[in-house]
Protein backbone atom coordinates (compact mmCIF):
# COMPACT_ATOMS: atom_id res chain seq x y z
CA UNK A 1 0.00 0.00 0.00
CA UNK A 2 3.30 2.21 0.08
CA UNK A 3 2.52 4.12 -2.76
CA UNK A 4 -1.15 5.15 -2.16
CA UNK A 5 0.30 7.06 0.61
CA UNK A 6 1.26 9.58 -1.41
CA UNK A 7 -2.48 10.75 -2.50
CA UNK A 8 -3.58 11.19 0.90
CA UNK A 9 -0.18 13.67 1.33
CA UNK A 10 -1.29 16.26 -0.99
CA UNK A 11 -2.96 19.45 -0.21
CA UNK A 12 -6.63 19.62 -1.02
CA UNK A 13 -6.75 22.85 -2.26
CA UNK A 14 -6.51 24.50 -5.61
CA UNK A 15 -3.21 27.18 -6.15
CA UNK A 16 -5.73 29.63 -7.89
CA UNK A 17 -6.70 30.65 -11.30
CA UNK A 18 -3.18 31.75 -12.63
CA UNK A 19 -4.13 34.91 -13.45
CA UNK A 20 -1.75 38.07 -14.54
CA UNK A 21 -0.66 39.87 -11.28
CA UNK A 22 -0.75 36.29 -9.22
CA UNK A 23 2.48 35.00 -8.40
CA UNK A 24 2.60 31.64 -9.60
CA UNK A 25 2.82 28.67 -6.87
CA UNK A 26 6.28 27.42 -5.68
CA UNK A 27 5.49 23.76 -6.23
CA UNK A 28 7.95 21.08 -5.93
CA UNK A 29 7.20 18.46 -8.71
CA UNK A 30 9.35 15.74 -10.41
CA UNK A 31 11.24 16.37 -13.43
CA UNK A 32 10.41 14.60 -16.08
CA UNK A 33 13.57 13.64 -17.25
CA UNK A 34 15.74 12.46 -13.83
CA UNK A 35 12.43 12.03 -11.83
CA UNK A 36 14.23 14.35 -9.69
CA UNK A 37 11.71 17.04 -7.22
CA UNK A 38 12.26 20.20 -8.01
CA UNK A 39 10.81 23.50 -6.94
CA UNK A 40 9.37 25.83 -9.68
CA UNK A 41 11.21 28.64 -7.79
CA UNK A 42 14.21 27.45 -9.48
CA UNK A 43 13.38 27.98 -12.63
CA UNK A 44 12.45 31.54 -11.92
CA UNK A 45 14.97 34.27 -11.52
CA UNK A 46 14.92 35.20 -15.28
CA UNK A 47 11.48 36.15 -17.58
CA UNK A 48 9.89 32.26 -18.57
CA UNK A 49 7.28 31.24 -20.42
CA UNK A 50 5.97 28.50 -19.35
CA UNK A 51 3.58 25.98 -21.06
CA UNK A 52 1.21 24.12 -18.72
CA UNK A 53 0.17 21.39 -21.18
CA UNK A 54 -0.73 17.68 -22.35
CA UNK A 55 1.38 15.48 -25.36
CA UNK A 56 -2.41 14.24 -25.85
CA UNK B 1 3.73 25.02 -28.16
CA UNK B 2 5.61 23.83 -30.86
CA UNK B 3 5.06 26.85 -32.54
CA UNK B 4 5.90 28.90 -29.74
CA UNK B 5 9.40 26.80 -29.56
CA UNK B 6 9.95 27.94 -33.22
CA UNK B 7 9.26 31.61 -32.48
CA UNK B 8 11.43 31.64 -28.99
CA UNK B 9 14.00 29.31 -29.70
CA UNK B 10 16.20 32.52 -30.89
CA UNK B 11 14.84 34.78 -27.94
CA UNK B 12 16.23 31.17 -25.62
CA UNK B 13 19.61 31.51 -27.49
CA UNK B 14 20.13 34.88 -26.56
CA UNK B 15 19.63 34.69 -23.03
CA UNK B 16 16.32 37.18 -23.53
CA UNK B 17 14.35 34.32 -22.33
CA UNK B 18 13.74 31.31 -20.47
CA UNK B 19 10.96 28.48 -21.30
CA UNK B 20 9.33 25.46 -19.48
CA UNK B 21 6.61 23.41 -18.89
CA UNK B 22 4.36 21.47 -16.16
CA UNK B 23 2.60 18.34 -18.02
CA UNK B 24 -0.59 17.12 -16.56
CA UNK B 25 -1.06 13.77 -17.70
CA UNK B 26 -1.04 10.39 -15.97
CA UNK B 27 2.06 9.16 -17.74
CA UNK B 28 4.71 11.99 -17.57
CA UNK B 29 7.28 9.71 -19.55
CA UNK B 30 4.82 9.93 -22.66
CA UNK B 31 5.60 13.82 -22.24
CA UNK B 32 9.25 13.07 -22.29
CA UNK B 33 9.06 10.98 -25.82
CA UNK B 34 6.77 13.86 -27.13
CA UNK B 35 9.60 16.54 -26.29
CA UNK B 36 12.15 13.77 -27.41
CA UNK B 37 10.34 13.87 -30.90
CA UNK B 38 9.94 17.75 -31.32
CA UNK B 39 13.07 18.23 -30.02
CA UNK B 40 12.13 20.63 -27.57
CA UNK B 41 14.57 20.19 -24.70
CA UNK B 42 13.69 22.58 -22.04
CA UNK B 43 12.55 21.24 -18.53
CA UNK B 44 9.48 19.98 -17.68
CA UNK B 45 8.24 18.98 -14.30
CA UNK B 46 5.53 16.40 -13.76
CA UNK B 47 2.00 17.21 -12.32
CA UNK B 48 -0.18 13.96 -12.70
CA UNK B 49 -1.62 14.67 -9.28
CA UNK B 50 -3.20 18.44 -10.81
CA UNK B 51 -1.79 19.87 -7.95
CA UNK B 52 -1.76 23.09 -9.99
CA UNK B 53 -5.95 22.94 -10.01
CA UNK B 54 -5.76 24.19 -13.79
CA UNK B 55 -8.85 22.73 -15.35
CA UNK B 56 -7.70 22.63 -18.94
CA UNK B 57 -4.68 22.67 -20.55
CA UNK B 58 -2.73 24.40 -23.04
CA UNK B 59 -1.88 27.52 -20.33
CA UNK B 60 0.86 29.43 -21.41
CA UNK B 61 2.15 32.00 -18.82
CA UNK B 62 4.74 34.70 -19.64
CA UNK B 63 6.03 34.51 -15.59
CA UNK B 64 8.36 37.58 -14.59
CA UNK B 65 12.06 37.11 -12.74
CA UNK B 66 10.09 37.53 -9.53
CA UNK B 67 7.36 34.63 -10.40
CA UNK B 68 4.65 36.82 -10.92
CA UNK B 69 2.61 35.81 -13.91
CA UNK B 70 2.06 38.76 -16.50
CA UNK B 71 0.18 37.24 -19.21
CA UNK B 72 -1.90 34.56 -19.68
CA UNK B 73 -1.92 32.51 -23.10
CA UNK B 74 -0.29 35.53 -24.87
CA UNK B 75 -0.29 37.00 -28.22
CA UNK B 76 2.89 37.72 -30.16
CA UNK B 77 2.74 41.23 -29.32
CA UNK B 78 2.21 40.20 -25.46
CA UNK B 79 5.36 38.45 -25.98
CA UNK B 80 6.98 41.59 -27.02
CA UNK B 81 5.90 43.66 -24.46
CA UNK B 82 6.88 41.74 -21.83
CA UNK B 83 10.39 41.45 -22.75
CA UNK B 84 10.46 44.83 -22.96
CA UNK B 85 9.10 45.79 -19.45
CA UNK B 86 10.73 46.16 -16.13
CA UNK B 87 8.96 44.45 -13.68
CA UNK B 88 8.92 45.95 -9.88
CA UNK B 89 8.78 42.87 -7.09
CA UNK B 90 5.67 44.20 -4.94
CA UNK B 91 3.01 43.73 -7.53
CA UNK B 92 2.26 39.94 -6.60
CA UNK B 93 -0.85 39.62 -5.13
CA UNK B 94 -0.89 36.15 -2.77
CA UNK B 95 -3.95 33.96 -3.18
CA UNK B 96 -5.52 31.62 -0.07
CA UNK B 97 -5.13 28.45 -1.74
CA UNK B 98 -8.89 27.55 -2.51
CA UNK B 99 -10.45 24.03 -0.90
CA UNK B 100 -11.47 21.71 -3.76
CA UNK B 101 -14.46 19.45 -4.18
CA UNK B 102 -13.57 16.13 -5.79
CA UNK B 103 -9.73 16.43 -5.21
CA UNK B 104 -9.10 13.83 -2.89
CA UNK B 105 -10.90 11.09 -5.18
CA UNK B 106 -8.67 12.31 -8.25
CA UNK B 107 -5.56 11.97 -6.66
CA UNK B 108 -6.86 8.01 -5.68
CA UNK B 109 -7.87 7.67 -8.69
CA UNK B 110 -4.40 8.59 -10.07
CA UNK B 111 -2.35 6.36 -7.16
CA UNK B 112 -4.35 3.34 -7.93
CA UNK B 113 -3.19 3.95 -12.07
CA UNK B 114 -0.14 4.29 -11.01
CA UNK B 115 0.06 0.97 -8.80
CA UNK B 116 -1.68 -0.46 -11.85
CA UNK B 117 1.20 0.31 -14.09
CA UNK B 118 4.00 -0.65 -11.85
CA UNK B 119 5.42 -4.30 -10.74
CA UNK B 120 3.46 -3.71 -7.24
CA UNK B 121 -0.27 -3.92 -9.67
CA UNK B 122 -3.20 -5.36 -7.51
CA UNK B 123 -6.38 -6.63 -9.46
CA UNK B 124 -8.76 -4.22 -8.37
CA UNK B 125 -6.18 -1.40 -9.01
CA UNK B 126 -7.47 -0.31 -12.58
CA UNK B 127 -10.86 -0.77 -11.38
CA UNK B 128 -10.25 1.81 -8.58
CA UNK B 129 -9.12 4.54 -10.12
CA UNK B 130 -12.12 4.49 -12.76
CA UNK B 131 -14.19 4.37 -10.03
CA UNK B 132 -12.73 7.21 -8.16
CA UNK B 133 -12.08 9.15 -11.10
CA UNK B 134 -15.61 9.20 -11.95
CA UNK B 135 -16.80 10.04 -8.32
CA UNK B 136 -14.49 12.95 -8.82
CA UNK B 137 -15.58 14.39 -11.60
CA UNK B 138 -19.64 13.87 -10.54
CA UNK B 139 -18.72 16.54 -7.88
CA UNK B 140 -16.68 18.69 -10.30
CA UNK B 141 -17.98 18.24 -13.80
CA UNK B 142 -16.20 21.78 -15.18
CA UNK B 143 -12.77 19.89 -14.33
CA UNK B 144 -11.53 18.21 -17.38
CA UNK B 145 -7.98 17.39 -16.67
CA UNK B 146 -9.92 14.98 -14.52
CA UNK B 147 -12.26 13.96 -17.36
CA UNK B 148 -9.69 13.62 -20.01
CA UNK B 149 -7.78 10.86 -17.33
CA UNK B 150 -11.14 9.00 -17.94
CA UNK B 151 -11.49 9.54 -21.56
CA UNK B 152 -7.82 8.24 -21.94
CA UNK B 153 -9.51 4.80 -21.29
CA UNK B 154 -13.07 4.98 -22.08
CA UNK B 155 -15.71 4.84 -26.08
CA UNK B 156 -14.64 6.77 -28.95
CA UNK B 157 -18.02 8.13 -28.53
CA UNK B 158 -16.42 10.00 -25.73
CA UNK B 159 -13.24 10.35 -27.22
CA UNK B 160 -12.20 14.10 -28.14
CA UNK B 161 -9.44 13.11 -30.24
CA UNK B 162 -6.99 10.26 -30.04
CA UNK B 163 -5.06 10.65 -27.22
CA UNK B 164 -1.66 8.95 -28.05
CA UNK B 165 -1.78 8.20 -31.92
CA UNK B 166 1.41 10.29 -32.66
CA UNK B 167 3.83 7.93 -30.65
CA UNK B 168 4.38 5.46 -33.43
CA UNK B 169 5.49 8.07 -35.66
CA UNK B 170 7.27 9.70 -32.67
CA UNK B 171 8.94 6.86 -32.43
CA UNK B 172 9.47 6.28 -36.34
CA UNK B 173 11.17 9.45 -36.66
CA UNK B 174 13.14 9.52 -33.64
CA UNK B 175 15.01 6.03 -34.93
CA UNK B 176 15.02 7.55 -38.26
CA UNK B 177 17.40 10.03 -36.75
CA UNK B 178 19.41 7.17 -35.41
CA UNK B 179 18.43 8.25 -31.66
CA UNK B 180 16.90 5.54 -29.24
CA UNK B 181 13.11 6.87 -28.23
CA UNK B 182 12.53 7.61 -24.86
CA UNK B 183 11.15 4.49 -22.82
CA UNK B 184 7.74 4.51 -21.54
CA UNK B 185 6.39 2.72 -18.52
CA UNK B 186 3.23 1.98 -19.68
CA UNK B 187 2.44 1.41 -23.39
CA UNK B 188 -0.54 3.19 -24.64
CA UNK B 189 -3.61 0.57 -24.82
CA UNK B 190 -6.01 0.57 -27.67
CA UNK B 191 -8.79 2.89 -25.74
CA UNK B 192 -5.44 5.19 -25.90
CA UNK B 193 -4.97 5.02 -29.48
CA UNK B 194 -8.76 5.06 -30.88
CA UNK B 195 -9.82 7.99 -32.28
CA UNK B 196 -13.48 9.44 -31.66
CA UNK B 197 -15.87 7.60 -33.88
CA UNK B 198 -19.65 7.35 -33.97
CA UNK B 199 -19.92 4.60 -36.81
CA UNK B 200 -17.43 1.43 -36.45
CA UNK B 201 -17.06 -1.30 -37.89
CA UNK B 202 -18.30 -4.55 -35.43
CA UNK B 203 -15.39 -6.76 -35.13
CA UNK B 204 -14.60 -9.59 -37.58
CA UNK B 205 -17.78 -12.06 -36.24
CA UNK B 206 -15.35 -15.00 -36.36
CA UNK B 207 -17.00 -18.58 -35.95
CA UNK B 208 -17.75 -19.32 -31.76
CA UNK B 209 -15.04 -21.76 -31.45
CA UNK B 210 -17.21 -23.64 -28.90
CA UNK B 211 -21.35 -22.95 -29.29
CA UNK B 212 -22.21 -25.91 -28.15
CA UNK B 213 -20.08 -25.37 -24.88
CA UNK B 214 -17.68 -28.69 -25.06
CA UNK B 215 -14.51 -27.03 -24.31
CA UNK B 216 -13.27 -27.45 -20.94
CA UNK B 217 -13.91 -24.95 -18.88
CA UNK B 218 -10.92 -22.87 -17.07
CA UNK B 219 -12.60 -23.81 -13.58
CA UNK B 220 -9.76 -23.41 -11.39
CA UNK B 221 -9.25 -21.37 -13.02
CA UNK B 222 -5.60 -21.08 -14.26
CA UNK B 223 -6.13 -17.72 -15.57
CA UNK B 224 -8.05 -15.00 -13.49
CA UNK B 225 -10.17 -12.38 -15.23
CA UNK B 226 -10.49 -9.04 -13.67
CA UNK B 227 -12.80 -6.46 -15.80
CA UNK B 228 -12.51 -2.78 -16.28
CA UNK B 229 -15.76 -0.91 -17.27
CA UNK B 230 -15.08 2.63 -18.47
CA UNK B 231 -18.12 4.75 -19.26
CA UNK B 232 -18.43 7.53 -21.43
CA UNK B 233 -18.21 10.31 -19.18
CA UNK B 234 -21.34 12.44 -20.69
CA UNK B 235 -23.39 9.43 -19.06
CA UNK B 236 -25.78 8.38 -22.32
CA UNK B 237 -25.04 4.79 -21.79
CA UNK B 238 -24.14 4.73 -25.73
CA UNK B 239 -20.93 2.83 -25.33
CA UNK B 240 -18.60 1.40 -22.80
CA UNK B 241 -15.24 0.47 -22.91
CA UNK B 242 -13.97 -3.00 -21.75
CA UNK B 243 -10.71 -3.95 -20.50
CA UNK B 244 -10.08 -7.20 -19.14
CA UNK B 245 -6.57 -8.36 -17.35
CA UNK B 246 -5.60 -12.32 -17.24
CA UNK B 247 -3.45 -12.74 -15.01
CA UNK B 248 -2.16 -16.88 -14.76
CA UNK B 249 -1.85 -18.78 -11.49
CA UNK B 250 1.64 -18.21 -10.19
CA UNK B 251 1.50 -21.29 -8.33
CA UNK B 252 1.03 -23.09 -11.62
CA UNK B 253 3.98 -22.38 -14.04
CA UNK B 254 1.63 -21.17 -16.74
CA UNK B 255 2.88 -19.85 -19.78
CA UNK B 256 0.74 -18.78 -22.66
CA UNK B 257 0.52 -21.01 -26.25
CA UNK B 258 -0.40 -18.59 -29.03
CA UNK B 259 0.28 -22.16 -31.98
CA UNK B 260 -3.81 -21.67 -32.03
CA UNK B 261 -3.85 -18.25 -32.25
CA UNK B 262 -4.41 -15.07 -29.83
CA UNK B 263 -6.50 -15.00 -26.89
CA UNK B 264 -9.88 -14.65 -28.10
CA UNK B 265 -13.44 -13.33 -27.00
CA UNK B 266 -16.60 -14.21 -27.78
CA UNK B 267 -20.39 -12.87 -26.66
CA UNK B 268 -22.53 -15.69 -26.29
CA UNK B 269 -24.74 -16.38 -28.89
CA UNK B 270 -27.80 -13.54 -29.32
CA UNK B 271 -25.76 -10.88 -27.26
CA UNK B 272 -27.65 -7.59 -27.51
CA UNK B 273 -24.34 -5.94 -27.27
CA UNK B 274 -21.88 -5.95 -29.83
CA UNK B 275 -18.23 -5.89 -29.83
CA UNK B 276 -15.44 -3.58 -31.79
CA UNK B 277 -12.31 -2.99 -31.57
CA UNK B 278 -11.30 -5.91 -30.28
CA UNK B 279 -7.47 -6.46 -29.22
CA UNK B 280 -5.80 -8.67 -27.02
CA UNK B 281 -2.28 -7.70 -25.86
CA UNK B 282 0.94 -10.47 -26.52
CA UNK B 283 4.07 -8.85 -24.86
CA UNK B 284 5.30 -12.37 -23.29
CA UNK B 285 4.98 -15.91 -23.07
CA UNK B 286 4.81 -15.60 -19.41
CA UNK B 287 2.87 -13.02 -17.11
CA UNK B 288 -0.52 -10.86 -17.72
CA UNK B 289 -2.34 -10.57 -20.95
CA UNK B 290 -5.15 -7.69 -21.49
CA UNK B 291 -8.27 -7.86 -23.37
CA UNK B 292 -9.91 -4.81 -24.68
CA UNK B 293 -13.49 -3.82 -26.48
CA UNK B 294 -15.70 -1.15 -27.35
CA UNK B 295 -19.21 -2.85 -26.35
CA UNK B 296 -22.48 -1.15 -28.11
CA UNK B 297 -26.02 -2.00 -27.42
CA UNK B 298 -27.58 -3.09 -31.02
CA UNK B 299 -29.72 -1.05 -32.65
CA UNK B 300 -29.83 1.97 -30.85
CA UNK B 301 -31.44 -0.15 -27.83
CA UNK B 302 -29.99 1.17 -24.20
CA UNK B 303 -27.26 -1.10 -22.70
CA UNK B 304 -27.88 -4.18 -20.53
CA UNK B 305 -27.51 -4.41 -17.04
CA UNK B 306 -24.70 -7.10 -17.94
CA UNK B 307 -23.33 -9.23 -20.17
CA UNK B 308 -21.77 -12.82 -20.75
CA UNK B 309 -19.19 -13.92 -22.96
CA UNK B 310 -16.13 -16.24 -22.68
CA UNK B 311 -12.41 -15.66 -23.32
CA UNK B 312 -10.66 -18.78 -25.11
CA UNK B 313 -7.24 -19.56 -24.51
CA UNK B 314 -4.31 -21.89 -24.97
CA UNK B 315 -1.93 -22.47 -22.24
CA UNK B 316 0.74 -24.57 -20.76
CA UNK B 317 1.76 -25.84 -16.99
CA UNK B 318 5.18 -26.09 -16.27
CA UNK B 319 8.46 -26.47 -19.10
CA UNK B 320 7.12 -30.04 -20.00
CA UNK B 321 3.88 -29.54 -18.62
CA UNK B 322 0.58 -30.27 -20.50
CA UNK B 323 -1.15 -27.53 -22.80
CA UNK B 324 -4.83 -27.02 -23.12
CA UNK B 325 -7.26 -24.90 -25.08
CA UNK B 326 -9.70 -23.88 -21.90
CA UNK B 327 -12.84 -21.87 -21.64
CA UNK B 328 -13.24 -18.96 -18.94
CA UNK B 329 -16.93 -17.71 -18.64
CA UNK B 330 -17.60 -14.39 -17.23
CA UNK B 331 -20.55 -11.90 -16.90
CA UNK B 332 -19.55 -8.42 -16.29
CA UNK B 333 -21.68 -5.94 -15.14
CA UNK B 334 -22.27 -2.67 -16.85
CA UNK B 335 -24.12 -0.73 -13.81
Amino acid sequence: MRPLLAAFLLPLTAMGELAPGERFPDLNLPSIKTGETVAFSTLTGEKLMLHLFASW
Amino acid sequence: MPGWHAKTKNLVAEGKLKVAGIVQEQHPNRAMLYMQWQQMDWPVLADPFNELGIKVVPITLLIDQHGIIRFKNPKESDLKEFLAASYDHDAAKLKTPAARTGYSDFKKGVTFRQRFDSPERQPDDFENAVRFWEKALALDPDQYIWRRRIQQYGPRLDKPYSFYDWVTQAREEIIARGDIPHPLTAEPSGSEFARPARRIAESAALAHPDPNGKVSRDLLPLVAMHPVVVPSTKGDGGAVRIHIQLTPRAENDIHWSDDVGPVQFFLEPDSPVTIHDLSASAPAATGKRTLEFELRPKDGASLPESFRGAAFYYICEGAEGACRFLRNDIVISLR
